[in-house]
């Protein structure tokens, strides 16, 4: 048999397979889509809801007239939503690139979560120290001024719980990141042919 | 035609395609079903994004494969599936058949297997040959150039065969 036939039955042979059931990913595809839109419905759904909530307070004279706690949260809320948006895109505007600029659009995006990732592992403790201070030590005319006791001791436990949760994140998610790094830069390598 | 009905038609044309591609890639069916539904929604997502300026079929093939390449976290799940369950689990779907269609099948799971082992580098290139493009689609696809696809081509089928010795 000579290399032409060869490769006329290699291609036969790849070729013979049975194509797979397309109302099942038809209804893979509008199931992904519902969760998409539902997660987008609740996530808008709890931004406007801690606003109105931060008003209402406002109105309620809850934090007497330091307006700027307020407005300071506010705004971190939505620039908090509006980041998670964009984050949470992920690459598929990219799916129609080159295979090798996507990789490389993948491992610029993997570096970024990880510095992200070490942000969070070590930004939270100071975070943390931070919350401390306010709760205990600016009594008299920092922020906890005015605040009582309960609520400081509230705040505290608060900041702290979300502290170590933060901290788990940071350290499992830098692992991750280490981990796809590693592979992503396997990947490009052997695509590019430099593979060992 | 609208979004969705473009999209089923991608799929009734070229669905086989896709899980072809995304087994290049992966050795488990159970992760090859995740790569595909990723595929289509892929797809769905980059509709708007196709102008036409190539073929359905090339559009098609390489986000099919950009999908499966990108999916570093299934790869290092998948990667230690010992080559003998991987192809079990490959022929664990498939029904009973005569004599001569299990050998067709031993065959076809033979070259899925040789066609995993192939470098990056060379693997989508084998994939859509095999697949039937030209070299200028493959090109396209794959965003090379013509001499880089017939290198790369040279270099596949040779490990191709030594892979496969007397497969075909």
């Amino acid at each position: 048999m000579n290399a032409s036939n060869d490769d006329l039955d290699l291609k036969s042979l790849w070729q013979d397979t049975a194509a797979p059931d397309v109302d099942d990913l038809i209804n893979s595809v509008r199931k992904s889509r519902a969760r998409m839109w539902q997660l987008l419905a609740v996530e808008l759904v709890g931004t406007i809801g801690a606003l109105i909530m931060m008003a209402i307070y406002t109105v309620w004279g809850v934090f007497g007239d330091r307006y700027w706690f307020p407005v300071g949260l506010s705004v971190v809320a939505v620039g908090v939503q509006a980041w998670t948006w964009r984050w949470r895109a992920g690459l598929w505007h990219a799916l129609s690139d080159a295979p090798i600029d996507l990789l490389k659009l993948q491992r610029k995006r993997t570096l970024m979560n990880l510095k992200l990732a070490r942000y969070y592992f070590w930004g939270t403790p100071i975070c943390l120290l931070l919350g401390l201070a306010f709760a205990f030590l600016a009594v008299d005319d920092g922020f906890s001024a005015g605040f009582s006791e309960p609520v400081r001791v509230t705040l505290l436990i608060s900041v702290s719980l979300l502290a170590l949760l933060t901290i788990i994140y940071g350290g499992r998610m830098t692992n991750r990141c280490k981990r796809d790094l590693i592979l992503i830069d396997a990947r490009i390598n052997e695509f590019e042919g430099n593979e060992k | 035609m609208n979004r969705d009905s473009t999209l089923r038609a991608w799929l009734d044309d070229h669905g086989a395609m896709i899980e072809r591609i995304a087994y290049s890639y992966e050795r488990r069916p159970a992760l090859v079903a995740e790569l595909v539904q990723e595929t289509a929604l892929a797809l769905w997502r980059a509709l708007p994004s196709f102008r036409g300026d190539s073929s359905e079929k090339t559009f098609i093939a390489r986000i099919a494969h950009n999908v499966s390449v990108s999916h570093v976290r299934k790869a290092a799940r998948a990667r230690w599936t010992p080559l003998s369950d991987a192809l079990s689990d490959t022929l664990a779907d498939e029904q009973p058949t005569p004599d001569e269609h299990a050998d067709q099948r031993d065959r076809r799971a033979l070259l899925l297997n040789a066609v995993r082992d192939l470098p990056l580098s060379l693997r989508p290139v084998m994939t859509l040959h095999l697949e039937g493009f030209s070299n200028g689609e493959i090109a396209e696809a794959l965003s090379l150039t013509a001499n880089n696809v017939g290198v790369r081509l040279t270099r596949g089928k040779t490990h191709l065969k030594k892979q496969l010795g007397n497969v075909t």
